[in-house]
This record gives structure tokens, C-alpha cells and sequence, in this order.
């Protein structure tokens, strides 16, 4: 049996976290059974996404829109100060949706194995992916105008964990099943198109402290990086990866797709350009 | 300094975990709001606490305490029995849910408690849109909290909740349908709290759910309103038929 990378069992971890959490607060509302010494919190307690809706309505001293807690804005300093130091590894080693995405794809890539995550063609992908800063600047918008988690009724992310309980939107649930049905094909289409914490995670790339960079004294050129990147980026012609897209799973470093020792790897400032 | 995908996974957890501890221990980790609203930062009521900020995860003991309006006085003006609901951690997100058919341009909910605080204590209000029970207009005028012309035009968005009130308040949906003074039934609504069990407790026979529904539900306890959004009914046009079927007069 192929043993679980370090970067998987993160994943799982904070996959069951959330899950576990978010039972136990709608276990209480529903009269089932909580689970013993978890606290149940909402989703929204937890998520730092909750810091960007909130964001305007905070640094305009109007305090935090409806369902945002202190918490939210402690996860939401956490995950940029993770975002500082690694860029968006917070997408590629905890965030759930993501995680998800990427299981659902293992089954998409044993279905689809010649088309999987090559369907969407060059051009529209690099358009497409510009749909992020339109959430991301719609999210923010209307929850500052509204006061309100606007987002939630489209949240992909509050449908995966509470979808059971009864207080998700059909909208939510909707986008939900596209995004799993996508994955089949599609790897991560959530994070690639529309993601709009994964937009804001994306541009700590630019200014990360440990930057992914490719040696290119010693690179062979191979382009296996290129064929494992999950987002489709072109690497093999870059020093530093800056791209907002890039989600920092190490898949393309030397400890996986790279075949030549300390060439493509995740180090203190890059590499000089 | 080269860093690999252990590294990251450690540090990310120690900064998670460890940033949630620190953040407890500094008294910054609250999962839950503080109930207390934000307060109007300018102005002439520059320091008081402002409805427009009142949430619905809030109760009526919250309000109370922050706008010292009385819980007895909310319950009244909401149509909250005091006999069969906690008044004082009644939320405000409940009223929707109790309200639920008042129809699309109507609402009675956390935006309508605002409002009425608003008008109760004097402080100003925003969104002056919302809905508010006629009950809470009565109290207003009453307690001279509202003049004539106040009244006048708060009755044109009042609405009755009296109306809508769910037929069974206390959990119990095997007791028997209450009664009137005069021995007859209290009037049997169908709204979106009504449960299937309300129904058979109406009179409603399993073959008049089966043509209203296309099935008798297996769960007595669901609502109806549930079990049409389940089956991709349309709510209105099942309450319709249900409705029909009370009107008939009984089989002798």
C-alpha cells in the first residue's frame, strides 16, 4: 500500500477537524449526539475566509458583519501570516474544499485518465481564472453593503460541512454538486476559477519568505514539474513561482515530480533573478 | 535555507494550533458574538447601543439588556406565548421561522425587532422597510412611545401574527387540537411549521395526503413545508388542496 505523504495526512487532519466541529454544532441543534470534548463552533467560527467578508466592515471601525466571531479574524491573521512565510500552502495542505476536490479527482483520473484535467482549453483556462477576483470583489461588496454572509448561500465549502443540517441554501448545495462533478475532470476547479480565498492566498506568492524556484544550472528541462502541477502552470521556464494560482503543494519540487536532487525545491527567498 | 513539504505541514499545525492556544490565553479566541451590539460612534446618540447592529443569533434577554426594553414586552409585541416558550432566550432567528408564510413580500424577523426597538427606545433606524407586528404597533401607541401619525403609517406595513401563529407551540404534536371556550375546534391553519401529525390531528385522512402529496409521508414529525421541498412540490399549491379538504364538512 503507497504510503501517505506528510502533506495528505495534513489534509486529513484538518479534514476531520472541521468535520468533527461542525457535527458537534449541528449535532446539538439537531438532537443527535455531540461529539465528546469538541466544542461545537460554526463553520464560520473557524474559517478565515470569514476575515475577508468582514474585512471592510472591520477596518471601517463598523465592527464584524452578522455570523463572524473574534475567531474568525484569529484564523484569518493565522492563515496570511502561513501565508507570509509559504505563500498559499494553506490551500494545498488544509484547506477541506480543496482537499475534497482532490479526492474526487483520484476517481476522475481513474475514469478520464488521457482527459483528466486537460479539457479546459489554454485560452478560456487563462480567462476563466480571472472569475476569482469577480467573487472575490462581489463577496466582498455585497457583505459589506449587506452586513450580512452573503457568500453562504453560494458557499461550497458551508454546503460540504452542513449540508445535513438544514440551514444551507439550495443555491449552495447546487454549486457544491457542480464543483464535485467538475473535480471528475476537471483537478481542483473550485480553487483554479473561482476560489476567492484562493486568490488572496495566491498573491502571498509574489511576496512569500520560502519561495518554490527552479535551478535552472542544473534543470534537465524534462518538464515533469509541468506534468504535475494540479493547476496546470507552465514551470519549467520559470525561476521563481509567483503565479496567484499556484496553491504550493510541493508537487512539482524535487521530493516528488522533479527528478534531479535540489532543483526545483522551497527555499529562503528564492533564487536571484 | 531549503524547506520541504514536512517543514510546512509542522509548521502550518504549530501555527494553527499554536496561534488558537495563544489567542485563547490572550482572551482573543470567542466562537461566539459577545450579544452585545455595536454603538452609534457619532452623533447625538454617540455612545448608545445601536438596533440597526441587533443580530439573530440574539434573544430577548439580550435586548433587554442592552436597550432595556422587556422581555414580557417583546414576547407580547411578537406574538411569543410566555407559557410555552422561554421568553428570555427566545431568539430572534426563530421568528422567521415561525412567520415563515407570510408570503414573498413579507417578513417578520430580526429586522422587525430592530425596528421596534428602534421605535421603542427612540434611537434611529435605518432600514425603515421592514414588516412589524400589529400587536408591537398597539404596544408603541400605548406606551406612547409613537404618535397618531406614526401609528398611521407603521399599520400600513403591520401585519396580524395572530394569523399565523403555528397551531402546535409546545413540542407535544400527540395532545389532542386545542379547543375554544365554546367547545369547537380552534382554528386549523396550514402553514410552513405545520407538521404531517398536525394534519391527521386536522381530520386530514391518509388517501387526502396521498392526493395532495402523492404519498403519505413516513415521517409524522417532518414539516410540511420540508416534505413539499423534498418532493419538489410546490408548497402553495399543496396547502391549497389541504386547505380544500378542512373546508369540506366531515363525513358523518
Amino acid at each position: 500500500m503507497k504510503k501517505l505523504s506528510i502533506r495528505k495526512i495534513t489534509q486529513i487532519l484538518f479534514f476531520v477537524i472541521v468535520l468533527a466541529v461542525t457535527y458537534s454544532k449541528n449535532a446539538t441543534e439537531l438532537g443527535l449526539t455531540p461529539i465528546p470534548f469538541i466544542s461545537g463552533v460554526s463553520l464560520h467560527a473557524i474559517c478565515p475566509f470569514g476575515g475577508v467578508e468582514t474585512f471592510y466592515t472591520f477596518i471601517t471601525g463598523q465592527g464584524l458583519i452578522a455570523k463572524i466571531h473574534d475567531s474568525t479574524m484569529v484564523m484569518f491573521v493565522l492563515v496570511l501570516a502561513s501565508g507570509i512565510l509559504f505563500g498559499s500552502a494553506f490551500c494545498g495542505f488544509i484547506c477541506p474544499l480543496g482537499t475534497i476536490q482532490e479526492w474526487v479527482g483520484k476517481l476522475g483520473k481513474r475514469i478520464f485518465p488521457k482527459h483528466y484535467n486537460q479539457i479546459v482549453p489554454e485560452k478560456w483556462d487563462k480567462k476563466l481564472r480571472y472569475l476569482r477576483y469577480v467573487v472575490l470583489a462581489a463577496v466582498i461588496y455585497f457583505s459589506s453593503m449587506t452586513f450580512k454572509l452573503v457568500f453562504a448561500d453560494y458557499d461550497p465549502y458551508f454546503a460540504l460541512f452542513n449540508f445535513y443540517a438544514g440551514e444551507v441554501a439550495v443555491t449552495a448545495i447546487v454549486v457544491l454538486a457542480v464543483v464535485l462533478i467538475s473535480s471528475l475532470i476537471i483537478e481542483r476547479p473550485w480553487c483554479k476559477y473561482l476560489c476567492p480565498f484562493g486568490i488572496i492566498m495566491g498573491l502571498f506568492n509574489k511576496i512569500r519568505i520560502f519561495k518554490i524556484a527552479r535551478n535552472s544550472s542544473t534543470c534537465i528541462n524534462c518538464k515533469k514539474c509541468d506534468k504535475a502541477c494540479p493547476m496546470n502552470l507552465v514551470l519549467s521556464d520559470k525561476k521563481n513561482i509567483t503565479s496567484t494560482s499556484c496553491i504550493s503543494c510541493m508537487a512539482c519540487t524535487s521530493d516528488n515530480a522533479c527528478p534531479v536532487e535540489d532543483t526545483m525545491i522551497m527555499k529562503l527567498g528564492g533564487v536571484s533573478k | 535555507m531549503k524547506v520541504d513539504s514536512k517543514v510546512i505541514a509542522i509548521a502550518l499545525v504549530v501555527l494553527i494550533f499554536g496561534g488558537i492556544v495563544t489567542a485563547d490565553a490572550l482572551g482573543f479566541w470567542a466562537t461566539e458574538s459577545s450579544k452585545i451590539p455595536a454603538k452609534f460612534t457619532s452623533g447625538e446618540f454617540e455612545g448608545t447601543y445601536n438596533p440597526d447592529d441587533i443580530r439573530g443569533s440574539y434573544s430577548f434577554g439580550d435586548i433587554e439588556n442592552a436597550f432595556n426594553v422587556s422581555v414580557e414586552t417583546l414576547a407580547d409585541a411578537f406574538g411569543i406565548s410566555n407559557t410555552t416558550t422561554d421568553i428570555n432566550s427566545f431568539q430572534l432567528k426563530s421568528l422567521e421561522e415561525i412567520y415563515v408564510d407570510l408570503g414573498d413580500d413579507q417578513e417578520i424577523g430580526t429586522g422587525s425587532v430592530k425596528y421596534f426597538v428602534a421605535l421603542y427606545t427612540g434611537l434611529p433606524y435605518t432600514e425603515e422597510s421592514d414588516n412589524i407586528p400589529l400587536r408591537a404597533v398597539e404596544i408603541l401607541y400605548e406606551e406612547g412611545k409613537i404618535d397618531n401619525e406614526q401609528r398611521e403609517r407603521l399599520l400600513d406595513i403591520a401585519i396580524d401574527t395572530s394569523l399565523y401563529l403555528p397551531p402546535v407551540t409546545d413540542n407535544d404534536s400527540d395532545s389532542e387540537p386545542p379547543e375554544t371556550t365554546d367547545g369547537h375546534e380552534a382554528e386549523k391553519i396550514i402553514n410552513g411549521n405545520t407538521i404531517i401529525n398536525d394534519l391527521f390531528n386536522y381530520g386530514i385522512t391518509e388517501s387526502q395526503l396521498i392526493e395532495a402529496l402523492g404519498e403519505v409521508p413516513a415521517s409524522k414529525n417532518m414539516k410540511l413545508r420540508d416534505f413539499c421541498t423534498e418532493k419538489g412540490l410546490s408548497f402553495s399549491t399543496v396547502k391549497s388542496k389541504l386547505t380544500e379538504f378542512l373546508d369540506k364538512p366531515s363525513s358523518p
